[in-house]
């Protein structure tokens, strides 16, 4: 037990809450995006990136509902400590990695579409997910990775949210409750609908709900991962199997539609000259942060340390949805935050691998 | 009940949304919560219209109306026009579904008489058409046109007045999931008036041209016809034997590949000057009649595909429905469509008697055909675009014609099928499959 071979590190990802491991890493995909978008076969040209704007939008309520089913459904062994070591590892993630990044920024000065503080608490969040790998008959360590890393989402997306609440228009506190009370008023509807619907309507239903919550957070500039998240708990919460329904039927969507965003993430790419020294940089920062981060809080899930902090390096998917769904709200300024992470995410896929690879001959 | 509790709790969240927060600048920013209101909103009114013996459709229909720019504002016309965005897909997937419809076996001993009646009733109605705009055209609200100008724009104008919506009716078939005579007929004789329109189409525009020097002829008519035709058939032909292909040897996400497939159609077709329709109903054909696979499915990848495709497009055509072009034009546009359904119902008559077919259900065949929609549309605009000192007005007067068709035409359908005993017929047919869908 214990030694994860490095093929079967990038196999057995498992990027979010609730979502089942893809069949192929996440990697690939994003490498795929990079050759049909605008920078290799021109296939995804800008003007169809436009047009897969949709696709975020639902990617990203998908991935808030899975959060908010997979927390609720696969609840870790001891939720508090659990919950308490994922925020602060999240936290001192964030902290280690935006307090540094904006000092070599003010000392770089290289050119950002966007204010300096934005922008780099923005990066930082994103940095900050993880995708432990999963494996049901892995060891403790690596379950206590993985639960961290799941639970870590939570944090992320409320971060994230409020993050980017604050980049779009005013009354930022309204627009989260305007985010949220729709959410619950979807959330609602859909326990109505689900449970009393023929295979083809719930289709129908649950495709409407998505939408409609992706479409909350994209109207009010907040978050589809935030709306999707509240309507998530509250089938969680309601009596019925609304939430039985939406996790089983959702497994469907589920691959597609993260592949496409991962490859929207690749083809949006545009390697400029700060994207590239501020990936660089952040590729560092992520990597010493995660292991700091992950060794501080070991001991609260009672894991090695060692351990606990190399399996938290890979990054997760939740980091470029976040990334996306600034560039919806910032536009074109969101791009250069979407390279940073893209870049950052490859390179931080392959320090995994080699991190893995380091620890297979000591098992 | 919890399906009016559920409908009334979406309409507040889109109310509350629209009356609480300003809309955002980018038009695109709008489209998902357009999208998931229409499917949501939409299906469920069509619901409470099938309790009331209205087909869903125009449940869909009458969503896209109510809440759309004119009355209710919760569906904007930018957000109108966002919602579009499904339109090609659903052209597309009508059409195949169209095509996996048609078993030319099954079809071969009526070919006689759907020849017979697409021809003398499209033949029949676009003649007298033409000759009462031709007549009337000082009194329409036209500009003044005379000779040989005024008797090609009274033929492209008869010819879009009096052309059928293969989309609707089909539309309508696959929502009743009907099967029967008057399914089938109906079912191949839009098909083919569709083919005989374009023909006729191509034909008046080019005589248009010709007499008015207006307008750029350059592509022969006769090559333009066989690329557009003949290609249209070729491409759909290999794209969808590529599908059977796909589905016979993989099958798996059949839905998946289905909502591809057509997505293809609707991206390339337009890009080669191909018409859409044709090529999507070629793609069906094939698969349905030389490659079908084994198997349901295909057949529930497009129960699973399709419904949420079609409530879309029907909501989008019913917020897109331009009231003020009613309001503008009205009188002559509900002249014009009573003129128009006088005429189907005449024609159809006397073409079922020439074909022979004494059989009730045949004798409804009429009221299949009353339908119009985005072909008609599409057409128009090429007039407007073409002939600018006459096309703008004939395309304002198509717009009035379509709303006005769109909505009747689905309830005589659903009528005529329902009168049929053909509604549902799918079901009472493949007992076995419906109860594995219901599990």
């Amino acid at each position: 037990m214990g030694a994860e071979r490095p093929t079967a590190v990038l196999v057995r990802r498992h990027p979010v809450f609730g979502v089942d491991a893809t069949p192929l890493p996440s990697i690939l995909w994003i490498l795929l995006g990079i050759a049909l978008g605008p920078m290799g076969l021109g296939l995804l040209s800008p003007a169809a990136l436009r047009h897969l704007d949709l696709v975020v939008t639902l990617c990203l309520a998908l991935l808030g509902v899975l959060v908010g089913l997979g927390l609720a459904r696969h609840p870790p062994r001891d939720p508090l400590r659990t919950a308490i070591a994922a925020t602060v590892e999240a936290a001192l993630s964030i902290a280690a990695v935006a307090g540094v990044l904006a000092w070599l920024l003010a000392t770089w000065d290289l050119p950002l579409p966007m204010p300096r503080p934005s922008f780099v608490v923005l990066v930082a969040i994103c940095a900050a997910a993880s995708a432990a790998m999963t494996d049901r008959d892995g060891d403790d360590a690596l379950r206590g990775a993985a639960q961290l890393a799941n639970v870590g989402d939570l944090p992320l997306v409320l971060a994230g949210t409020i993050a980017l609440a604050m980049l779009g228009r005013e009354a930022i506190l309204s627009r989260l409750l305007m985010t949220a009370a729709a959410a619950i008023g979807v959330g609602f509807a859909g326990s109505l609908l689900f449970e009393r619907a023929s295979p083809a309507e719930r289709g129908v239903f649950l495709g409407g709900a998505i939408l409609l919550l992706g479409g909350i957070g994209r109207y009010l500039a907040t978050s589809g991962l935030l709306a999707g998240f509240v309507a998530a708990m509250f089938w969680v919460r309601m009596p019925g199997v609304a939430d039985r329904i939406a996790s089983d039927d959702l497994r469907r969507f589920q691959h597609p539609l993260v592949m496409l965003l991962l490859v929207i993430g690749g083809a949006t790419l545009v390697p400029t000259v700060p994207v590239i020294w501020v990936a660089a940089a952040l590729v560092l920062l992520r990597l010493t942060a995660k292991l700091l981060a992950g060794a501080a809080v070991a001991r609260l899930i009672r894991a090695p340390v060692a351990r606990v902090a190399s399996l938290l390096v890979p990054p997760g998917t939740l980091g470029i949805a976040i990334a996306l769904n600034a560039r919806q709200i910032l536009d074109g300024a969101g791009t250069v935050l979407v390279g940073v992470i893209v870049l950052t995410v490859v390179a931080s896929e392959l320090a995994a691998l080699a991190l893995a690879h380091e620890r297979e001959p000591a098992s | 009940m919890l399906r009016a509790a559920a409908l009334l709790l979406v309409l507040a969240i889109m109310a509350g949304l629209r009356q609480l927060a300003p809309a955002p600048s980018d038009p695109s920013a709008s489209v998902a919560l357009a999208l998931g209101f229409a499917l949501l909103a939409a299906y469920l009114l069509g619901g409470a219209a099938e309790r009331v013996r209205l087909p869903r459709l125009s449940g869909y229909l009458l969503f896209g109306l109510i809440c759309g720019p004119y009355l209710l504002n919760l569906i904007t016309s930018p957000m109108a026009r966002e919602l579009q965005v499904v339109n090609g897909l659903a052209l597309a997937l009508i059409a195949v579904v169209a095509g996996l419809e048609l078993n030319l076996r099954r079809l071969r001993p009526q070919a006689r008489a759907v020849l017979t009646i697409a021809g003398v009733t499209m033949l029949g109605t676009l003649a007298v058409l033409s000759i009462v705009i031709w007549t009337a055209w000082p009194w329409l609200p036209f500009p003044p046109l005379a000779g040989a100008g005024r008797v090609a724009a009274a033929i492209v104008t008869g010819a879009l007045v009096a052309s059928f919506s293969p989309t609707v009716s089909i539309a309508v078939i696959a929502e009743a999931r009907s099967r029967g005579p008057l399914t089938d007929l109906v079912m191949a004789v839009v098909i083919l008036s569709d083919l005989l329109l374009i023909v006729i189409f191509a034909l008046a525009l080019q005589l248009a041209r010709w007499s008015g020097a207006e307008g750029a002829g350059e592509v022969g008519v006769g090559i333009q016809l066989a690329w557009e035709m003949v290609g249209s058939l070729a491409f759909g032909a290999i794209v969808g034997a590529l599908f059977a292909v796909y589905v016979r040897v993989i099958g798996r996400e059949v839905t998946l590949a289905l909502l591809g497939l057509c997505a293809l159609l609707a991206f390339v077709a337009p890009r080669l000057h191909f018409e859409l329709i044709l090529s999507a109903l070629a793609a069906g054909l094939v698969v349905e009649n030389i490659a079908p696979p084994d198997g349901d499915a295909l057949k529930l990848a497009v129960e699973r595909g399709a419904l949420p495709v079609l409530i879309v497009f029907f909501a989008a055509a019913g917020a897109s429905l331009q009231l003020d072009a009613l309001a503008i034009i009205g009188s002559t546009a509900v002249a014009l469509a009573l003129l128009r359904l006088g005429c189907i119902r005449w024609m159809g008559d006397l073409s079922v008697r020439i074909a022979g077919l004494a059989h009730t259900p045949a004798r409804m065949t009429w009221m299949g055909l009353v339908s119009q929609a985005g072909v008609t549309l599409g057409l128009a605009t090429i007039v407007a675009a073409e002939f600018p000192t006459w096309g703008a007005e004939v395309r304002t007067l198509i717009v009035a014609l379509t709303g006005l068709h769109v909505l009747v035409g689905p309830i005589l359908f659903t009528t005529a099928l329902r009168r049929a005993g053909e509604i549902g017929a799918i079901d009472r047919l493949e007992p076995a499959q419906t109860r594995e869908r219901q599990v």
